[in-house]
């Protein structure tokens, strides 16, 4: 484990801060297992400290120790000073009066951590009123002015608003603000915007960033993005394995890491690299475990340049002014309008948009799974809009679909060659012993154990999951796959490995691929040419590099203008300011 | 199998276990008719080892019509529990599944249902189709699918959503397909768990019926006994209590089991991303 020493430029602007959080020693056990162990961090007053990591890393863990809200069965140990008071087994009428008073948190899912059924400003007064002996009207009152902090539009209007009237960005704003109300000391925010767009993701991580200067808090940021942490943090702990691998000042960890599994964290990462990282050119690096217990990386030999001789020009797949639209004559809404693109043998086209921009209504309809309202879908010359869905079967071989949660996709009922047989099946391959050789020639391909066949999903990682989901897609030799955001559910490691096979496979099979992701760094490594879809509508089809080096629409360009992580090469102290007079004001 | 080891779930299956023997071994052990006189009524238990559980006001042996009630009982519980299920399970796939018209249409139906106290219907229908064991089997089914329906339904509408589903459509599989292998194994735990209670239901109600005379005559169950014994219920309260007993044991270690399987099949909440 190495550990650099805490850098010196963030810590000598902060000597004169108080430490709001220390852990000595902090251990957190589960029956039968350690999540946490044995760390140790500080953090001060008006600083943000990135805790990163994998899932299972015992990130979150450690951010529900300090509440003590994780399970019954966890046994915390060690010591965990809020101010220089060790909290750690209070009496639970001492932590309540500290939850949300000193230590307030923020959570992933906006959308399920408010309550449907109450307003967003009784909300928001509920957690002034829990702590504070204060009026109902002055609650609300203070509930508005918090509102406006956090940049609700028309606040006193909209304070009567129930949750489901809210964008998501605007739910996590709530979120901010009730955590905030309080003015607590320490801001825990678990992974704030992992379930948000990437445009709204910047605006909500600014928010942060600005109530942490306005309010002298101290911030504990938990998220697995690198880009994230370079941008908005002052000091980053990487953990692995309930341990904590490496401490580093958030400007020197991408360009300094010190330990091998976080330069191995970094070297698989898409963030902040070169313009040379397309499939085309190289394959990504993989990290690797070596027998002494430590981590390398795999630096593959670039790639040969693409075949273009190989490329056929006919398309495979044609879309002429396609919509799609739901509800009757009274109700109906079109979430896909008029889109018109090609997909060419071997060619791999990304589809890039923010969430209800309706790509998915896209691949759905182009896979026959939703009736398209107007326009035509033709497949290798043939038009098969409006076929039966018997007469689809034989089409739907040449296109199939690669989905993205590794554990909703696949039936947990059912063994992997009953999952994979069972497409085998309904495309005519009634023996068995074909069946089983396909299965496991397909099982080879994606580099799973050919033992895999007899064994139930449960049993397999979030990767391996998504690689029987691609052995599923590819076992009936189709033309076309549709990757529907493929690896966002995966951590980065497991990321650039599903990558790299699908690269490789696209070659050995001839496929084409039409990839969707809200990865802006991802749909850049992989694509030939990328479209970019807003409400419906594709505002923008070019090469990859055209669009990434000359955007010509301003909805491309604020979608690249909002990837975190790249500004920390030419200025990453920006988001990191003293303290403002304004909060020496209010603290 | 750590988890089998639940003790509601152990005592209901050694109890219901003790019902079906009892059932399988009526006729061996107390071979002949349980309705025939064999002893001098209003034997109290323990008055006459020949019939160590006392007579009724007829003079039949207590004992032997509590194991032949037995066989009634279970019979009727799992064959109308069965109708109930196939019918319940039908509606609700279709419902859930297909959704719009389809879902309307059988929503209303469920609602008629619904709307007539179920006990008041078996008994119309068993008193217009005249009482036998398979009248009221059937009576009984017909009048205690929609909970079934009602839970199926709501179990289709999340499943049809998840994308093992969209996966399996998108392979060009069949509606049955979708319906019989990708949803209904997934929805099995809540349907097994509210069975016990569907066989317990039966049960109860088949007493009832028994209770008030619509019994099958020629069959002796503990419904009906319990229905003899009510015109002596003052000079000899065990006739009444003895098949009572054994129809709220029985019906408890349903309710066990039904108990102790949803809690041992249900997933339990894992602490992914721990």
């Amino acid at each position: 484990m190495t550990t650099t020493d805490i850098p010196t430029e963030p810590a000598a602007r902060h000597t004169s801060a108080s430490t709001v959080l220390r852990l000595q020693g902090l251990t957190v056990d589960f029956p039968g297992r350690r999540a946490v162990d044995g760390l140790d961090l500080e953090l001060k007053e008006g600083e943000i400290l990135a805790l990163v990591g994998e899932s299972g890393c015992g990130k979150s863990t450690t951010a529900l120790s300090i509440l003590q809200l994780l399970p019954r069965n966890a046994v915390i140990g060690g010591r965990i000073e809020l101010a220089g008071r060790d909290i750690r087994g209070l009496k639970p009428k001492a932590l309540a009066a500290l939850r949300g008073r000193d230590v307030a948190m923020i959570f992933q899912e906006p959308m399920s951590s408010l309550n449907p059924l109450q307003t967003i400003g009784d909300q928001v007064a509920e957690a002034i009123l829990l702590h504070e002996r204060v009026s109902r009207t002055e609650a609300r009152q203070r509930a508005i002015a918090l509102l406006e902090l956090v940049k609700i539009p028309d606040a006193a209007r909209r304070i009567d608003d129930y949750p489901h009237q809210l964008s998501g960005g605007q739910r996590q704003r709530v979120m901010i603000a009730m955590a905030s109300a309080c003015r607590p000391k320490l801001l825990i925010a678990d992974e704030p915007t992992t379930a948000l767009d990437v445009t709204i993701q910047a605006e909500i991580l600014g928010l942060i960033d600005g109530l942490r200067r306005e309010l002298g808090m101290a911030v504990l940021l938990i998220t697995h993005d690198l880009g994230v942490v370079a941008q908005w943090a002052h000091r980053v702990v990487v953990m692995h394995d309930g341990r904590k691998r490496e401490e580093v000042a958030a400007s020197r960890l991408l360009v300094h890491p010190q330990d091998d599994y976080t330069q191995g964290l970094i070297g698989v990462s898409l963030h902040g690299a070169g313009d040379d990282l397309h499939y085309s050119r190289r394959r990504l690096a993989e990290i690797t475990r070596t027998p002494d217990g430590g981590f390398g990386l795999t630096r593959p030999s670039p790639r040969p340049a693409p075949r273009a001789a190989a490329r056929d020009p006919r398309p495979r797949l044609a879309l002429e002014e396609v919509s799609v639209s739901y509800g009757d004559r009274h109700t109906r809404t079109d979430v896909v309008r008029g889109v018109s693109f090609a997909v060419v043998r071997g060619e791999t086209v990304g589809l890039v948009g923010e969430s209800g921009c309706g790509k998915s209504s896209l691949s759905r309809a182009i896979l026959g799974l939703t009736p398209v309202s107007a326009g035509r879908v033709v497949v290798d010359g043939t038009d098969i809009t409006g076929l039966s869905r018997k007469a689809l079967i034989p089409w739907r071989r040449r296109i199939q679909m690669i989905f993205q949660d590794p554990f909703g996709s696949l039936n947990p009922q059912h063994r992997v060659e009953d999952i994979l047989g069972h497409a085998l099946r309904i495309h005519g391959v009634s023996d068995r012993h074909e069946r089983s050789r396909r299965i496991g020639k397909i099982l080879d391909d994606v580099g799973l154990p050919r033992d895999a066949a007899r064994r139930w999903p449960h049993e397999f990682s979030g990767g391996q999951r998504q690689r029987i989901g691609i052995a599923r897609a590819l076992v009936l030799r189709p033309e076309l796959v549709i990757c529907d955001e493929p690896v966002s559910a995966l951590d980065v490691s497991i990321q650039a490995q599903i990558l790299n096979l699908l690269v490789d496979l696209r070659d050995e099979h001839g496929l084409s691929y039409i990839f969707i992701s809200h990865d802006l760094a991802v749909v850049r490594y992989i694509s030939d040419r990328v479209l970019v879809m807003e409400r419906g509508r594709i505002v923008e089809a070019a090469d990859v590099e055209r669009i990434w080096h000359a955007p010509q629409h301003p909805y491309t360009r604020k979608l690249l203008g909002s990837i975190p992580g790249q500004h920390h090469a030419h200025d990453h102290r920006s988001p990191h300011p003293e303290h403002s007079p304004r909060a020496a004001a209010l603290g | 199998m750590k988890r089998l080891l639940h003790p509601p779930l152990i005592l209901g299956t050694i109890v219901l276990a003790g019902v079906v023997v009892m059932a399988l071994l009526a006729q061996r052990l107390f071979p002949g008719d349980p309705m025939d006189m064999v002893a001098v009524p209003f034997t109290w238990p323990g008055q006459d080892e020949t019939v160590p559980l006392g007579s009724d006001l007829m003079g039949r042996d207590l004992l032997a019509g509590i194991f032949h009630g037995a066989r009634v009982s279970l019979l009727v519980g799992a064959s109308a529990a069965t109708i109930a299920l196939t019918i319940g399970v039908t509606i609700g796939a279709i419902s859930g599944f297909y959704g719009g018209a389809a879902d309307a249409a059988l929503g209303r139906i469920t609602e008629f249902f619904q709307t007539i106290p179920a006990f008041l219907l078996a008994v119309i229908l068993v008193a217009i189709m005249r009482p036998s064991i398979g009248t009221i089997i059937l009576a009984l089914g017909i009048s205690s699918w929609t909970g079934v329906a009602r839970l199926v339904r709501a179990e289709f509408l999340t499943l049809r959503e998840r994308e093992f589903v969209r996966a399996s459509e998108a392979l060009g599989a069949s509606d049955l397909h979708l319906i019989t292998r990708e949803i209904l194994p997934n929805a099995l735990t809540p349907i097994l768990a509210s069975t016990g209670i569907l066989v317990a239901q039966a049960i109860l109600s088949e007493a009832g019926l028994s209770f008030l005379g619509l019994g099958d005559p020629n069959l002796i169950s503990w419904g009906s006994m319990i229905g003899i014994g009510r015109d002596a219920l003052r000079t000899g309260w065990y006739m009444s209590a003895i098949p009572g007993a054994a129809i709220m044991l029985t019906v408890v270690a349903l309710n066990f089991l039904s108990d102790g399987l949803h809690a041992v099949l249900s997933p339990r909440t894992s602490l992914r991303n721990a």
